[in-house]
């Protein structure tokens, strides 16, 4: 069931020509809405903290020096994966649990795995590859 | 016609229809967008030593973007928490601001685009050192070593030029301003040199297009912009940063479809309305997504 209450006037209320500039009253949330969005709202805020601090991070990563290739790969990598799991999980509203969209991204995420794991595999078995991540 | 679960939720998949269908076409773009950067993996790993380009890319307006974008991102997800709370004004002004964002990465993308249509790299037949032309000193550290190609601008060439486009137009030689300060230097060494110059005393840190080397046209083995067919590298990033400016680009049109054109919905079934705006959300923040990917695979490893 959706949170949201539509007011019974809504259909019937007259059409005016400045519809896109009023604030409509068509949608009047419930207290626990409310409350509900307002928590939201913070979270939305966090994260977009966290992504800030992510983008400022990985910058800076360029500026230092790693002793080797794959470290400076896995660390831009974490940061990146960090970023990203944090918009799928809030930005996406993936947090709250729906499980249909779990089960079409799995399977996605499957073939995404064959796909980078085959080719990551595939290199081993090239001549000379490899060099730039050692 | 009435569209089905355009707000109620459907019982065997516990969502709205749009819902679904936006996810599942995201799956999609998953695979797309996986495709193209595990072929960009396997090139960037299996390439041979030296033969990857570096740092041709600027890293501050690629890290501006990103800003950008996921400020777009924010203002999204917050404009669809304002008509949940039925303030569409607050929703309209964060859109714009969304919309704002997205023009600004747009904007910032081309300027990127064609700032990179006028930078020749030249690959040489006879080398030259930096011994014999001291601007080219970013090249290589080693005075004596033969440099075999050359990155800078090319007077007069505009855009676009190629080694077959100079020879219709009669040219004998060619001038080339190298630029190693940009495009061969890391953004490491970038810094520390432009350290070196503020010590210095600094005049020459606001400038290094460097005085120009005649070239003859006969000692071109290769020239190119910095374009697609330039090397495998900017092939690939031409390509994903392209299809990736698309997506930003359709984005664009469906947030402004729906908050002008379609907004009389509002008032006729705002929970759907509401619904339209977090399925394109989702979208964009897709789009952003692929971004922030992007950004470090490209511009820094």
């Amino acid at each position: 069931m959706s949170e949201i209450s539509t007011s019974p006037g809504a259909l019937t209320a007259p059409a005016s020509p400045s519809v896109a500039t009023s604030k409509s009253a068509v949608i009047s949330p419930s207290a626990a809405t409310i409350q509900k969005i307002q928590r939201e709202r913070k979270l939305y805020a966090a994260v977009y903290a966290v992504l800030l601090i992510g983008t400022v991070l990985t910058v800076a990563m360029y500026y230092v020096h790693f002793d080797a290739v794959w470290q400076m790969v896995a660390v831009a990598l974490l940061i990146a994966a960090t970023k990203a799991a944090f918009v799928v999980a809030v930005f996406m509203h993936l947090w709250h649990g729906q499980r249909d969209i779990y089960r079409i991204m799995f399977f996605t995420s499957i073939f995404v795995a064959a796909l980078l794991g085959f080719l990551t595999y595939s290199l081993f078995s090239l001549p000379g590859s490899g060099h730039y991540l050692r | 016609m009435k569209i089905p679960y355009t707000t109620e939720i459907r019982e065997d998949t516990g969502l709205y229809n749009g819902k679904v269908g936006m996810w599942l076409f995201l799956a999609s773009e998953v695979m797309l967008f996986g495709a193209l950067f595990s072929a960009y993996v396997l090139l960037r790993i299996g390439a041979r030593e030296g033969e990857w380009p570096h740092g041709l890319l600027n890293i501050p307006i690629g890290a501006f973007n990103t800003l950008v974008l996921i400020t777009s991102s924010m203002t999204v997800a917050m404009s669809w928490t304002a008509l949940k709370m039925g303030n569409f004004s607050l929703y309209r002004k964060l859109q714009v601001v969304t919309l704002a964002c997205a023009v600004l990465f747009l904007g910032v993308k081309a300027w990127e685009y064609s700032e990179k249509f006028h930078h020749y790299e030249i690959w040489l037949n006879e080398p030259l050192t930096a011994q014999e032309y001291p601007q080219l000193a970013g090249h290589s550290t080693d005075l004596n070593a033969p440099i075999t190609s050359i990155i800078g601008h090319i007077d007069d060439a505009g855009s676009f030029a190629t080694l077959a486009s100079l020879q219709e137009q009669g040219k004998s030689t060619v001038e080339i301003h190298p630029d190693e300060f940009h495009y061969r230097l890391s953004a490491r060494e970038q810094g520390q040199r432009r350290k070196a110059e503020r010590a210095a005393g600094g005049a020459a840190a606001t400038s290094h297009a460097q005085a120009g080397i005649p070239i003859d046209v006969s000692n071109i083995a290769r020239l190119s912009a910095f374009v697609p067919k330039h090397s495998t590298f900017f092939a690939m990033y031409f390509t994903l940063t392209g299809l990736h400016a698309l997506h930003v680009l359709g984005g664009v049109l469906a947030f402004a479809y729906i908050l002008w054109p379609a907004s009389k919905m509002w008032r006729q079934d705002p929970e759907r309305y509401t619904n339209s705006i977090e399925v394109t959300g989702l979208f964009w923040h897709f789009v952003d997504l692929v971004w922030i990917f992007a950004f470090p695979v490209l511009y820094l490893l």
